[in-house]
Protein backbone atom coordinates (compact mmCIF):
# COMPACT_ATOMS: atom_id res chain seq x y z
CA UNK A 1 0.00 0.00 0.00
CA UNK A 2 1.31 3.49 -0.84
CA UNK A 3 2.10 5.75 1.41
CA UNK A 4 -0.80 8.00 -0.06
CA UNK A 5 -3.19 5.23 0.69
CA UNK A 6 -1.57 4.81 4.30
CA UNK A 7 -2.82 8.22 5.44
CA UNK A 8 -5.98 8.50 3.51
CA UNK A 9 -7.18 5.69 5.70
CA UNK A 10 -5.14 5.91 8.69
CA UNK A 11 -6.26 9.39 9.47
CA UNK A 12 -9.95 9.03 8.35
CA UNK A 13 -9.93 6.03 10.78
CA UNK A 14 -8.56 8.39 13.75
CA UNK A 15 -10.42 11.41 12.63
CA UNK A 16 -13.80 8.86 13.05
CA UNK A 17 -12.75 7.84 16.47
CA UNK A 18 -12.14 11.39 17.63
CA UNK A 19 -15.85 12.13 16.96
CA UNK A 20 -17.55 9.73 17.72
CA UNK A 21 -15.35 9.31 21.47
CA UNK A 22 -16.36 12.54 22.28
CA UNK A 23 -20.38 11.55 21.64
CA UNK A 24 -19.90 8.77 24.00
CA UNK A 25 -17.37 8.77 26.74
CA UNK A 26 -18.61 10.70 29.96
CA UNK A 27 -18.85 14.54 30.06
CA UNK A 28 -16.74 14.84 32.54
CA UNK A 29 -13.44 12.99 31.30
CA UNK A 30 -13.06 15.74 28.82
CA UNK A 31 -14.42 18.60 30.39
CA UNK A 32 -11.93 19.76 32.22
CA UNK A 33 -10.63 23.66 32.29
CA UNK A 34 -6.83 22.56 31.41
CA UNK A 35 -8.27 19.97 28.53
CA UNK A 36 -10.02 23.02 26.73
CA UNK A 37 -7.35 25.81 27.28
CA UNK A 38 -4.93 22.85 25.43
CA UNK A 39 -7.57 22.22 22.89
CA UNK A 40 -7.73 25.63 21.82
CA UNK A 41 -4.35 26.21 21.05
CA UNK A 42 -3.58 23.15 19.26
CA UNK A 43 -5.10 24.22 15.94
CA UNK A 44 -3.82 27.47 16.37
CA UNK A 45 -0.16 26.13 16.41
CA UNK A 46 -0.18 22.93 14.28
CA UNK A 47 -2.05 25.58 11.74
CA UNK A 48 0.56 28.13 12.11
CA UNK A 49 3.29 25.46 11.55
CA UNK A 50 1.91 24.54 8.49
CA UNK A 51 1.20 28.17 7.33
CA UNK A 52 5.11 28.41 8.38
CA UNK A 53 6.42 25.58 6.56
CA UNK A 54 3.92 25.12 3.24
CA UNK A 55 5.07 29.12 2.39
CA UNK A 56 8.69 29.45 3.27
CA UNK A 57 10.10 25.68 3.46
CA UNK A 58 11.70 24.44 -0.46
CA UNK A 59 8.99 22.46 -2.15
CA UNK A 60 11.41 20.73 -4.85
CA UNK B 1 -38.78 17.26 7.97
CA UNK B 2 -39.21 19.88 5.43
CA UNK B 3 -36.33 22.44 5.19
CA UNK B 4 -37.61 26.02 4.63
CA UNK B 5 -35.26 28.74 4.42
CA UNK B 6 -37.82 31.81 4.04
CA UNK B 7 -39.69 31.34 7.64
CA UNK B 8 -37.00 29.36 9.63
CA UNK B 9 -34.05 31.29 10.41
CA UNK B 10 -32.57 27.89 11.49
CA UNK B 11 -32.58 26.72 7.89
CA UNK B 12 -31.25 30.06 6.60
CA UNK B 13 -28.46 30.06 8.72
CA UNK B 14 -27.82 25.92 8.39
CA UNK B 15 -28.02 26.35 4.11
CA UNK B 16 -25.56 29.44 3.86
CA UNK B 17 -23.28 27.86 5.62
CA UNK B 18 -23.31 24.45 4.05
CA UNK B 19 -23.05 26.43 0.67
CA UNK B 20 -20.70 28.84 1.48
CA UNK B 21 -18.02 26.26 3.42
CA UNK B 22 -18.93 23.76 0.74
CA UNK B 23 -17.66 25.61 -1.89
CA UNK B 24 -14.26 25.64 -0.41
CA UNK B 25 -14.30 22.38 -0.77
CA UNK B 26 -12.98 23.01 -4.73
CA UNK B 27 -9.85 24.52 -2.99
CA UNK B 28 -9.47 21.34 -1.20
CA UNK B 29 -10.41 19.00 -4.74
CA UNK B 30 -7.46 20.99 -6.22
CA UNK B 31 -4.68 21.20 -3.54
CA UNK B 32 -5.31 17.16 -3.14
CA UNK B 33 -4.89 16.02 -6.48
CA UNK B 34 -2.07 19.01 -6.77
CA UNK B 35 -0.01 16.86 -3.72
CA UNK B 36 -0.23 13.85 -6.07
CA UNK B 37 -3.27 12.70 -4.72
CA UNK B 38 -5.48 10.42 -6.61
CA UNK B 39 -9.04 11.82 -7.47
CA UNK B 40 -10.45 8.60 -5.64
CA UNK B 41 -7.96 9.60 -2.36
CA UNK B 42 -9.04 13.48 -2.52
CA UNK B 43 -12.80 12.61 -2.39
CA UNK B 44 -12.67 9.53 0.07
CA UNK B 45 -10.53 12.34 2.45
CA UNK B 46 -14.01 14.38 2.16
CA UNK B 47 -16.13 11.62 2.38
CA UNK B 48 -14.27 9.26 5.48
CA UNK B 49 -12.08 11.90 7.39
CA UNK B 50 -14.25 15.06 6.79
CA UNK B 51 -12.87 17.57 8.36
CA UNK B 52 -11.98 20.54 6.96
CA UNK B 53 -8.47 21.69 8.71
CA UNK B 54 -7.42 17.80 9.12
CA UNK B 55 -8.05 17.08 5.08
CA UNK B 56 -5.39 20.10 3.96
CA UNK B 57 -3.05 19.14 6.59
CA UNK B 58 -2.70 15.63 5.19
CA UNK B 59 -2.50 16.38 1.31
CA UNK B 60 -0.16 19.79 2.49
CA UNK B 61 2.20 17.02 4.71
CA UNK B 62 2.20 14.31 2.24
CA UNK B 63 2.51 16.95 -0.86
CA UNK B 64 5.68 18.31 0.95
CA UNK B 65 7.18 14.49 1.69
CA UNK B 66 6.14 13.81 4.73
CA UNK B 67 5.72 10.36 6.11
CA UNK B 68 2.23 8.82 6.53
CA UNK B 69 2.60 8.39 10.12
CA UNK B 70 3.28 12.71 10.17
CA UNK B 71 0.45 13.34 8.42
CA UNK B 72 -2.12 11.40 10.18
CA UNK B 73 -0.37 12.52 13.62
CA UNK B 74 -1.27 16.01 13.05
CA UNK B 75 -4.59 15.17 10.99
CA UNK B 76 -5.62 13.88 14.63
CA UNK B 77 -4.37 16.22 16.90
CA UNK B 78 -6.22 19.37 14.97
CA UNK B 79 -9.25 16.34 14.90
CA UNK B 80 -8.95 16.53 18.88
CA UNK B 81 -11.72 19.31 19.06
CA UNK B 82 -14.32 17.29 17.31
CA UNK B 83 -14.56 15.26 20.16
CA UNK B 84 -14.86 17.94 22.55
CA UNK B 85 -17.73 18.73 20.40
CA UNK B 86 -19.05 15.48 20.93
CA UNK B 87 -18.94 16.09 24.24
CA UNK B 88 -21.37 19.22 23.64
CA UNK B 89 -23.21 17.92 20.81
CA UNK B 90 -24.67 14.37 22.95
CA UNK B 91 -26.68 15.38 25.67
CA UNK B 92 -28.89 17.66 23.47
CA UNK B 93 -29.04 15.09 20.54
CA UNK B 94 -29.44 12.14 22.38
CA UNK B 95 -28.78 9.37 19.91
CA UNK B 96 -27.61 6.25 19.96
CA UNK B 97 -26.39 2.78 17.92
CA UNK B 98 -26.29 3.73 14.25
CA UNK B 99 -27.96 7.13 14.55
CA UNK B 100 -25.13 8.17 16.73
CA UNK B 101 -22.49 6.68 14.32
CA UNK B 102 -23.75 9.13 11.72
CA UNK B 103 -24.23 12.20 14.20
CA UNK B 104 -20.80 11.87 15.02
CA UNK B 105 -19.45 12.07 11.49
CA UNK B 106 -20.71 15.48 10.95
CA UNK B 107 -19.54 16.76 14.41
CA UNK B 108 -17.31 19.23 12.82
CA UNK B 109 -16.85 23.32 13.35
CA UNK B 110 -19.87 24.43 11.37
CA UNK B 111 -22.59 21.97 12.49
CA UNK B 112 -21.83 22.65 16.48
CA UNK B 113 -21.35 26.27 15.91
CA UNK B 114 -24.56 27.07 14.23
CA UNK B 115 -26.46 24.85 16.69
CA UNK B 116 -24.79 26.62 19.92
CA UNK B 117 -26.22 29.89 18.37
CA UNK B 118 -29.70 28.65 18.49
CA UNK B 119 -31.43 29.08 21.97
CA UNK B 120 -33.23 26.31 22.17
CA UNK B 121 -33.00 21.86 22.10
CA UNK B 122 -35.20 21.58 19.23
CA UNK B 123 -33.42 24.28 17.40
CA UNK B 124 -30.34 23.11 18.09
CA UNK B 125 -30.85 19.85 16.99
CA UNK B 126 -31.96 20.62 13.72
CA UNK B 127 -28.99 23.64 13.31
CA UNK B 128 -26.49 20.63 13.86
CA UNK B 129 -28.17 17.89 11.27
CA UNK B 130 -28.94 20.56 8.67
CA UNK B 131 -25.43 22.21 8.96
CA UNK B 132 -23.29 18.85 9.09
CA UNK B 133 -25.47 17.05 6.33
CA UNK B 134 -25.63 20.33 4.08
CA UNK B 135 -21.97 20.90 4.38
CA UNK B 136 -21.07 17.12 4.09
CA UNK B 137 -23.69 17.19 0.16
CA UNK B 138 -21.96 20.45 -0.80
CA UNK B 139 -18.35 19.52 0.64
CA UNK B 140 -18.11 16.16 -1.14
CA UNK B 141 -19.86 17.69 -4.14
CA UNK B 142 -17.38 20.33 -4.54
CA UNK B 143 -14.28 18.40 -3.64
CA UNK B 144 -15.14 15.78 -6.83
CA UNK B 145 -15.20 19.04 -8.96
CA UNK B 146 -12.25 20.83 -7.59
CA UNK B 147 -10.24 17.39 -7.96
CA UNK B 148 -11.59 16.66 -11.48
CA UNK B 149 -10.87 20.23 -12.67
CA UNK B 150 -7.63 20.04 -11.43
CA UNK B 151 -6.81 16.71 -12.61
CA UNK B 152 -7.91 18.12 -16.19
CA UNK B 153 -5.62 21.07 -16.75
CA UNK B 154 -2.33 19.14 -16.43
CA UNK B 155 0.39 20.31 -14.10
CA UNK B 156 -1.56 22.45 -11.53
CA UNK B 157 1.12 24.37 -10.12
CA UNK B 158 1.63 26.27 -12.96
CA UNK B 159 -1.72 27.72 -12.35
CA UNK B 160 -0.58 28.54 -8.91
CA UNK B 161 -2.95 25.78 -7.51
CA UNK B 162 -0.17 24.83 -4.98
CA UNK B 163 -0.82 28.22 -2.95
CA UNK B 164 -4.18 26.92 -2.44
CA UNK B 165 -2.81 24.94 0.52
CA UNK B 166 -1.00 27.88 2.52
CA UNK B 167 -3.60 29.95 2.10
CA UNK B 168 -6.30 27.65 3.32
CA UNK B 169 -4.36 27.33 6.28
CA UNK B 170 -3.99 30.95 6.74
CA UNK B 171 -7.73 31.61 6.61
CA UNK B 172 -7.97 28.61 8.96
CA UNK B 173 -6.00 29.80 11.66
CA UNK B 174 -6.60 33.44 11.28
CA UNK B 175 -10.11 33.42 12.64
CA UNK B 176 -8.95 31.71 16.04
CA UNK B 177 -6.26 34.32 16.99
CA UNK B 178 -8.41 36.33 19.31
CA UNK B 179 -5.62 37.90 21.23
CA UNK B 180 -2.26 39.22 21.45
CA UNK B 181 -1.49 35.81 23.43
CA UNK B 182 -2.34 33.90 20.52
CA UNK B 183 -0.91 35.92 18.54
CA UNK B 184 2.62 35.32 20.37
CA UNK B 185 1.92 31.52 20.74
CA UNK B 186 1.07 31.30 16.37
CA UNK B 187 4.25 33.10 15.86
CA UNK B 188 6.37 31.10 17.91
CA UNK B 189 4.89 27.84 16.18
CA UNK B 190 6.14 28.91 13.39
CA UNK B 191 9.35 30.02 14.73
CA UNK B 192 9.69 26.23 15.78
CA UNK B 193 8.76 24.81 12.84
CA UNK B 194 10.92 26.81 10.53
CA UNK B 195 13.78 26.19 13.12
CA UNK B 196 13.55 22.73 12.85
CA UNK B 197 12.58 22.21 9.26
CA UNK B 198 16.31 21.71 8.06
CA UNK B 199 17.30 18.60 10.53
CA UNK B 200 13.83 17.11 11.41
CA UNK B 201 12.13 14.73 8.29
CA UNK B 202 9.11 16.23 6.39
CA UNK B 203 5.91 16.71 8.89
CA UNK B 204 7.87 15.64 11.96
CA UNK B 205 8.79 20.19 12.79
CA UNK B 206 4.65 20.34 12.36
CA UNK B 207 3.70 17.78 15.01
CA UNK B 208 6.79 19.25 17.57
CA UNK B 209 4.75 22.26 18.16
CA UNK B 210 1.98 20.83 19.54
CA UNK B 211 4.52 20.39 22.51
CA UNK B 212 4.19 24.90 22.91
CA UNK B 213 -0.11 24.33 23.14
CA UNK B 214 0.66 21.46 26.06
CA UNK B 215 3.09 24.47 27.50
CA UNK B 216 1.09 27.30 27.34
CA UNK B 217 -1.85 25.66 27.64
CA UNK B 218 -1.32 24.51 31.07
CA UNK B 219 0.46 27.21 32.41
CA UNK B 220 -2.46 29.67 31.98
Amino acid sequence: MSPIWIAVIGASVTAFLNKYIGHSVPEKWLDRPKVKQINTLVPIVLLSALVGVQTFADKS
Amino acid sequence: MSINPKTSAVDRTALSVAFTVGLYGAAFGAAGVTADFSVLQTCLLSLLLFSGASQFAVVGIMGAGGAAISAIATATLLGFRNALYGVQMAPILKVTGIKRILAAQITIDESTAVSTLQDNDVDRKRGFYLTGIGVYIFWNFFTFLGALGASKIGNPSVWGLDAAVPAAFCGLVWPRLKNKRQFIISGSAIGLALLLTPIAPAGVPIITTVLLAVIFGWKK
